[in-house]
């Protein structure tokens, strides 16, 4: 699910004109994907992990994806700079120390780059930044996973996926649902 | 008053050190030569330039004064040399090629001593104006100067049909009759027998060397001290090439060794960029995977210069990242995640199989879909 709410994201941001980076730590992204659902390649940095990282070295890929975020946001000129963490799990990601994703923040503050992280769970949080949780509500054919996984490679993604959004923390209190609708995969 | 120096097809310009019969192209020294005496300089041709120095009397002295100072500089050079000076550019012109050794012609003198020289000069000097000078890689470049160029060129069979032979034959017919049977070209043709000029000279660009040197008191170790050093250096270079309106196209950064040693890397920059910043960074990133091998007493960095590109910036449009941003990014990103790993898919078609292929990020200027659909019909798609 989390990969057609990637997609879209890239896609609006290519589509106003915006350069657009994705550090991907876990290799996930499928250029084919992203090309299908309107994103401009041509204007997307792509930063790769290793990709299937055993468990150990979890913590040295979130460490190189944070240097390559921080990276891409000091270089400016970035719409949306988007870390994608959904392949690790909320205790791999609790073990970075909360002061780096304070200096994130302030990294993005008085910027133009809109900063996006993608997870298991709410991580970097602040009090000038939005969390708003994705779930799947009713799918027909689609995966019902917790939290969002992206699709693997090669895997049949959902037909019609029907999701909720819901702002769960926001410098001014919000409790708004959202609810939003896939694109047909065969469309 | 204008000075004209040629180095005719013979002597000591003209014997190759290969054996080769070769014409040795001297043009960039006659240049540099010109040079010393005014800014003011105009390549006609390989080995064939003119300098202006109008106004330059209480500099360079009186035209005979002018040309013992050319012909003693050549000298010393080992440069034989055929040296008119004239108050006209076109008299110079025509006078070297046929006269050896330092001419200087009076002001109003001019059409007198042009007078005696066959109509075959003129065809001599439009040949080596119309072959252009010599570049890089014995390519050709058209001459600046072209607008000096006779446009009647082709008449000269006419009027040597005529019975004409001299330039001075040709400067004493009437102006009427050349009008009347060859039209403009014809009276065009004649002025420039009489040695009067139509055009007004352009300079040659200033080809500038952007290098810069620094030699260290206490060699230094260490890439945190290398980094002030090189920041300092392209500091002083960056700012040079703001006053050429250039950019760094390709830097060289020589470090000396204690052991005598020479480091040398080499940075293509993706596009030209005159900010220090990033020309550091980037000399830094390439010390940073091959450090040297031994402490730094001597850091040399030269530039070549490549136009930097002017774009109209959008008050409208998304702001972009700068290419000097870019390249400098990167270059960290591709240290940090490693080589392939960073920068734009593209989609590649292999059979029925499709792909994609890692390119260079190069986001480019951004089309809405009018400007798009523009695009498209210009390039005929």
């Amino acid at each position: 699910m989390l990969a057609s709410v990637l997609a879209t994201v890239l896609a609006a941001a290519t589509g106003r004109g915006e350069a657009v980076a994705l550090i991907d730590p876990g290799d996930r992204f499928v250029p084919m994907a992203g090309a299908a659902s309107g994103l401009d390649l041509s204007r997307l940095l792509w930063v790769r992990g290793p990709g299937g990282a055993p468990p150990r070295d979890a913590a040295r890929a979130i460490l190189q994806a944070l240097a390559a975020l921080e990276l891409v946001i000091d270089a400016g000129g970035f719409g949306v700079a988007m870390l994608d963490l959904s392949h690790l799990s909320a205790r791999q990601i609790r073990e970075v120390p909360a002061t780096v994703w304070s200096r994130l923040c302030r990294r993005l503050e008085g910027g133009k780059t809109s900063g996006l992280l993608l997870g298991p769970e709410p991580t970097a949080r602040s009090s000038e930044g939005q969390v708003v949780m994705l779930r799947a509500s009713s799918s027909v054919g689609a995966s019902t996973a917790g939290g969002g996984r992206l699709h693997e490679a090669g895997t049949r993604p959902p037909l019609r996926a029907v999701w909720e959004a819901r702002v769960v923390q926001a410098h001014r209190s919000s409790d708004a649902f959202v609810t939003m609708q896939g694109p047909r995969a065969d469309a | 008053m204008f000075a004209c120096l040629y180095a005719p097809p013979r002597g000591l310009a003209f014997r190759s050190n290969d054996g080769v019969p070769r014409a040795k192209l001297v043009t960039d020294e006659l240049v540099r030569l010109a040079r010393e005496q005014s800014p003011c300089v105009e390549v006609h041709g390989d080995n064939l330039v003119v300098l202006d120095a109008t106004g330059l009397t209480h500099l360079v002295g009186d035209g005979r004064a002018l040309g013992a100072t050319l012909r003693r500089v050549a000298a010393d050079r080992r440069l034989y040399l055929r040296i008119a000076v004239a108050s006209t550019r076109t008299a110079a012109l025509l006078i070297v090629q046929a006269r050896s050794g330092l001419t200087v012609i009076e002001p109003g003198q001019e059409a007198a001593v042009l007078a005696s020289l066959p109509l075959d000069v003129v065809r001599a000097l439009a040949r080596r104006q119309a072959r252009g000078v010599t570049g890089p890689s014995r390519r050709r470049v058209p001459v600046a100067g072209a607008g000096l160029a006779i446009p009647a060129f082709a008449l000269l069979s006419t009027v040597r049909r005529w019975g004409m032979r001299t330039l001075g034959d040709l400067a004493q017919e009437s102006s009427v009759t050349l009008l009347e049977q060859l039209g403009a070209a014809g009276v065009a043709l004649q002025r420039f027998a009489r040695g009067e000029d139509d055009a007004s000279l352009i300079p040659a660009p200033i080809d500038q060397r952007f290098e810069s040197t620094l030699r260290l008191e206490t060699p230094v170790e260490g890439l945190e001290p290398l980094s002030f050093v090189l920041s300092r250096v392209f500091e002083t270079l960056c700012a040079r090439l703001a006053r050429a309106s250039a950019g760094a196209g390709l830097v060289h950064v020589r470090l000396k060794l204690v052991t005598g040693e020479i480091h040398a890397c080499r940075m293509t920059l993706a596009s030209p960029t005159r900010e220090p910043k990033a020309l550091r960074t980037l000399a830094r990133l390439d010390l940073e995977l091959r450090p040297p091998r031994a402490r730094v007493s001597e850091v040399t960095v030269v530039v070549e210069q490549a136009p930097t590109e002017r774009g109209q910036i959008s008050l409208l449009g998304r702001s972009q990242p700068s290419d000097a941003h870019i390249a400098t990014l990167m270059s960290r990103l591709t240290v940090l995640v490693g080589e392939g790993r960073c920068g734009s898919p593209a989609l590649v078609e292999s059979g029925d199989d499709p792909g994609f292929a890692m390119r260079a990020f190069s986001p480019g200027p951004h089309h809405n879909a009018a400007e798009r659909r523009t695009v498209l019909l210009k390039d005929g798609a």
